[in-house]
């Protein structure tokens, strides 16, 4: 129930709370009816009786002798379905009604509900001058009436709980739709336009105050995401210069005279972390210039052919005697693009594959024109990447989970990858990894 | 040649200045803006190797009031803007090259020499020739002594480096970077291999082999006199 859309919970809830709503009055209503109709029952006991009291004194003119038995003609016509038991002065039995069948009703004065032969019937006793009566009526006709109304009811709670909930979802989808048109309008904002805010509605109301909390929390991401990318852009560009100084002043002293064999191997190794540093300082100020919409692209057409000519070259050599390099390249797949770009796209798979193959496995190149795109596959052989993994593959700064920490890289390569692929239009995704093949495939517009 | 250095890290400078010094060059430094303008207007140096970001005058300044002076001098601008834009507008606004932070010292000395050469603009030819091997870049096509030559893309590139300045060593490094462009785990070991692939390709019979091994540095391609 939790995860249904909001008009069908008014829908629902509506119609649940009105069907509960009848019920509970139908409850109070029968029980009403049900007082209001004993109540009736007892008015008219008491008056038959009387009635029955008065005839017998005044019976053909002369009054009877209230401790002689009493035969049926004494007793009024209407009162001939009744349960009836007189008594005389002293408490003799002086009429009992043929229907009671000996059995006695006698009981204290005033009113009670009692069981005749598995009937519920409403008794009364009265004191009257001479008689003491005792008379019954069965409750069966207020027990139809009643029932009657139950079942009226029962039969017409489904109609009013439909139509409430048609009514409920009707007010539900109007009360929501401010709420639609706000998350649509918000979720049309993404990283490309953070600066844009949601139009303020006329009304004064909670979506108006909704709408503010929302422009304020895009304001503050905003903010927080351009400090973050000119931050990223400030330190890369920081640490360039002190960079280059390290690399020159290395560098001035491999060449120099001041050392001998081993202090040269030493400077070797330090100019390469020197590299490797550098390496990482262009990828973060690249990736930086993706995440700021300021990637600067020199786009021009060329045939996909030709880069995928070069990373074949790569990967024979990369692999060379360790794995083995097939390849399916469909020529004449032109594409706009920075060539730049898409060989650090294409660099990266090829290094991937190359370092993630095991020995004597198999990578795939496959190029191939798919509708209007063009797909640059990337494939190896080797075990599946496990679940946890496939989600964040292509997240900043993540390596799988079993790749040890003698490999090299930093875990830029696939974050860059698709940030480059999408700033071109384009996509990477993993899209086969079942235990045989890993292939990512890169997806680019291609030009006809 | 004389050759004027404007950088504001002193540390680079001295590195700069003592590469070119060694390699014959006389060099003067300047650590600011308006100070390396003014010697530049004094001295006319042949070269001036011009850093963007500097204190109180900016490079890009320095280079537009320099040309508004007529002062002709060959100028290589130094920057940690690796961006196209600014690659771009050093080199309209007036730059002979351009060369982004962290850089090679042998790249910047090659540069500096190629455009003292050359007297210019550097300006790359379309067919390259050493010895007797011919390589037409546009058409991708080599031959050695009138025979041609099959090369993969990557050996292709790696010998076009080499072609474009014969008699240079280049360590395998600085060949890594150039066909790779950024620092990746393409080993030095790759480039060893696709060296040796060249090497097999160029071996015509009774003609001297080109590419050289110098050992502990690297390679280069000679041109036999």
């Amino acid at each position: 129930m939790k995860r249904w859309p909001l008009k069908i919970k008014v829908g629902v809830y509506s119609a649940a709370l009105t069907m509960l709503t009848l019920v509970v009055g139908a409850v109070a209503l029968m029980t009403f009816i049900y007082f209001r109709q004993i109540h009736e029952v007892d008015d008219s006991l008491r008056e038959s009786s009387s009635e029955l009291v008065r005839d017998l004194q005044n019976f053909r003119g002369a009054p009877v002798n209230p401790r002689h038995a009493l035969s049926m003609k004494f007793v009024p016509v209407d009162m001939r379905e009744h349960f009836l038991m007189i008594q005389g002065p002293e408490g003799q039995t002086v009429y009992h009604s043929a229907n009671l069948r000996g059995l006695s009703i006698e009981g204290a004065l005033g009113f009670r509900t009692i069981q005749i032969a598995g009937q519920a019937c409403r008794a009364g006793s009265f004191r009257e001058p001479n008689y003491t009566i005792h008379v019954a009526v069965s409750l069966e006709p207020v027990e139809d009436f009643l029932q009657d109304v139950a079942i009226g009811l029962l039969t017409t709670l489904p109609l009013v709980g439909l139509m409430v909930f048609a009514g409920g979802l009707w007010l539900g989808k109007k009360a929501v739709a401010p709420v639609a048109a706000l998350s649509a309008a918000a979720e049309s904002i993404s990283v490309e336009n953070l600066a844009e805010r949601l139009p303020m509605p006329e009304a004064d109301d909670e979506i108006a105050r909704l709408t503010v909390v929302l422009n304020d929390a895009f304001a503050r991401l905003n903010a927080s995401y351009e400090a973050a990318t000119r931050f990223s852009a400030d330190a890369s560009h920081q640490l360039k210069t002190p960079v280059a100084v390290l690399r020159a002043g290395l560098e001035s002293l491999r060449d120099g005279e001041h050392l001998d064999g081993d202090g040269k191997t030493e400077v070797e190794t330090l100019l390469r972390q020197v590299r490797r540093l550098t390496g990482l300082i262009q990828d973060l100020l690249l990736l930086a210039r993706t995440d700021a919409r300021r990637l600067s692209l020199e786009s021009q057409p060329f045939d996909l052919a030709d880069l995928a000519a070069s990373a074949l070259d790569d990967l024979e050599t990369l692999t060379y005697g360790r794995l083995e390099v097939e390849s399916e390249i469909e020529t004449g797949i032109t594409v706009c693009a920075d060539r730049r770009h898409l060989a650090i796209i294409v660099q990266n798979l090829v290094e991937n594959a190359a370092k993630y193959t095991p020995d004597g496995g198999r990578v795939r190149l496959t190029v191939k024109r798919d509708g209007n795109q063009a797909r640059f596959s990337v494939a190896n052989t080797g075990p599946a990447l496990p679940e946890e993994d496939r989600e964040g593959i292509f997240e900043r700064f993540r390596r799988g989970s079993k790749v040890g920490e003698n490999q090299s890289g930093h875990g830029l390569g696939l974050n860059i990858a698709l940030a480059l692929a999408r700033s071109h239009g384009g996509d990477l995704i993993l899209v086969r990894s079942d235990g045989q093949w890993n292939e990512f495939v890169l997806s680019l517009p291609a030009l006809l | 040649m004389r050759i004027l250095v404007i950088e504001d890290e002193p540390d680079l400078a001295r590195h700069i200045a003592g590469a070119l010094t060694r390699r014959g060059h006389t060099t003067a430094v300047k650590q600011d803006g308006l100070q390396g303008l003014n010697a530049a207007l004094d001295t006319k140096p042949d070269l001036i190797v011009l850093d963007l970001n500097l204190p109180s005058l900016d490079g890009f300044s320095v280079l537009e009031r320099l040309r508004k002076q007529h002062i002709d001098s060959r100028v290589i601008i130094l920057t940690a803007r690796g961006d196209v834009e600014s690659r771009v507008k050093g080199l309209t606004s007036g730059a002979d090259d351009y060369l982004a932070k962290p850089f090679s010292m042998d790249e910047l000395v090659a540069r500096v020499s190629v455009l003292g050469r050359r007297g210019g603009a550097l300006k790359e030819s379309d067919v390259l020739e050493v010895d007797d091997v011919v390589m037409d870049v546009p058409h991708r096509k080599v031959t050695r002594h009138g025979e041609k030559i099959e090369l993969s893309p990557r050996e292709f590139e790696v010998l076009q480096i080499f072609m474009r300045e014969p008699g240079r060593v280049f360590t395998r490094d600085e060949i890594c970077e150039r066909i790779w462009q950024r620092e990746h785990q393409y080993d030095t070991r790759t480039v060893e291999i696709f060296i040796m692939r060249l090497r097999k390709k160029l071996e015509v019979d009774g003609r001297p082999a080109l590419i050289q091994t110098v050992r502990g540095v690297g390679y280069q391609m000679i041109k036999p006199e």
